[in-house]
């Protein structure tokens, strides 16, 4: 930069091509819309006015998953509906990341039976796990500032583990 | 001001002494309140005994020497010490004399009580009440009505397998009774039962009359019950949760497929023998 500096004028800045597309990843998370269960409350209480995701540009729930670049999986997975989440993760175009919020969905919560999964992460890869049952909208966007953390990390080589 | 906080402070050294003063007096408080104790000490060796009989034979003999000059102030206490005293007394003879003697007597009251039969709040949850379709029932299948049974105001009423259509079409089309809602339909698993260990509910409402009235049928393992879909519409996805979940067959149903489970599950999850946490074999997603 310093061989540079010189060079251009002074209204160019130079920086990594990993910095920008962090930062533009980063910045504009766009959720699915998607609940599960009594969690979908505090997500939806997490994206409206008092807590208002939309200061880190999440704020956005989009209808469908081919537009989305965040699944969070609010509430407990059935082993019905399991397929279902796989198949809008698979939908979702890349780079996409998952939110596990709640007990139920990191791990089965109260419901140690036959008709629940144990666990998202058995289905989709899950990014950020947020315990609580359910989680406040706190925790909600503290969990997406983690997330924004480990984009950060990422590479255009490859995705950050 | 450094003066009026030396004066201050002046003042309350003097205060201090007095606090001090009683002091002095304190020992014998110390003393005392050591007595205090020590009175409950002197009941101590009553009170070990209700305790354990075998370290209160021994401990007394060890206190004696540390307590001797405490013991001295319960007797200038007088009252204080003896108080406590009679406290005990009366309780190691309970304890000690006989405990089998002493709940001897109470032992006899309770046992009257136990068999005196359903309390009033039982009586009146089974209590009689009017009942326009039983009525009705009683009236045209007197038979089956005779086995009407009441649990909190509905009349129950158990129906062999092969007339519930018609009982329940009769139900719903007389003009007296007119119950038009069929308000839940379910089944049930009582393993114990070994002859009929499944059971088939339907709570039947009467808008008009404002009444409910149930049917049961008992079933054996495999056995079928004809559908009430031709009654009751609603009794087609009722019907459908009863064979998911406890694989009851019911017969003439236009769509009996699983309605709550995925559609390849296998087993009846309702059934009491089913395991809580699935059978390891029953979904790729089960924990391993």
């Amino acid at each position: 930069m310093g061989i540079l500096d010189d060079r251009l004028p002074q209204s160019v800045v130079t920086t990594t091509v990993d910095s920008v597309f962090n930062w533009a990843r980063r910045s504009a998370i766009w959720p699915m819309t998607f609940g599960l269960a009594c969690c979908a409350i505090e997500m939806m209480a997490a994206g409206a006015s008092r807590f208002d995701m939309d200061r880190f540009g999440s704020g956005i729930f989009r209808a469908t998953p081919r537009q989305s670049d965040l699944m969070i999986v609010a509430g407990s997975v059935t082993e019905k509906m399991a397929p279902i989440i796989r198949r809008l993760y698979d939908q979702m175009p890349e780079p996409k990341w998952v939110i596990s919020m709640g007990i139920c969905s990191t791990a089965g919560g109260p419901f140690p039976t036959y008709s629940h999964v144990q666990g998202v992460d058995r289905v989709v890869p899950v990014d950020v796990y947020v315990p609580g049952c359910p989680p406040r909208p706190e925790a909600l966007l503290y969990a997406l500032m983690r997330l924004q953390d480990k984009i950060d990390q990422m590479t255009i080589a490859r995705k950050s583990a | 001001m450094s003066d009026d906080e030396k004066d201050k402070s002046a003042p309350g050294p003097p205060e201090a002494p007095k606090a001090s003063e009683p002091k002095p007096s304190e020992p014998p408080k110390e003393g005392e309140t050591p007595a205090t104790p020590a009175s409950t000490g002197t009941v101590e060796p009553l009170g070990r005994t209700a305790e354990g009989t075998p370290v209160a034979a021994g401990a007394p003999t060890p206190p004696p020497s540390p307590r001797p000059s405490p013991a001295t102030p319960p007797a200038a206490e007088g009252a204080g010490g003896e108080a406590p005293a009679p406290r005990p007394r009366p309780a190691p003879p309970a304890a000690a004399a006989g405990e089998g003697a002493a709940p001897a007597a109470p032992r006899p009251a309770p046992a009257p009580r136990a068999p005196a039969g359903p309390s009033p709040a039982e009586l009146a949850q089974k209590a009689e009440v009017p009942s326009v379709p039983l009525d009705r029932l009683r009236a045209r299948f007197p038979e089956i009505a005779a086995t009407a049974t009441f649990f909190s105001g509905v009349p129950i009423v158990a129906v062999p397998a092969g007339s519930i259509v018609e009982v329940c079409r009769f139900l719903k089309d007389d003009e007296e009774s007119r119950c038009t809602y069929l308000s839940n339909l379910h089944g049930t698993h009582y393993p114990d039962k070994k002859d009929k260990p499944f059971e088939v509910v339907y709570h039947l409402y009467s808008i008009d009359r404002a009444q409910w009235i149930e049917l049961k049928i008992e079933l054996a393992e495999g056995e079928s019950v004809p559908t009430v879909t031709t009654v009751w519409k609603t009794a087609n996805w009722h019907e459908r949760e009863a064979f998911d979940m406890l694989g009851i067959d019911f017969a003439g149903h236009p769509d009996l497929t699983r309605i709550l489970l995925p559609d390849d599950w296998k087993g009846h999850p309702l059934r009491k023998e089913y395991p809580l946490e699935g059978n390891p074999g029953d979904h790729k997603y089960y924990r391993s």
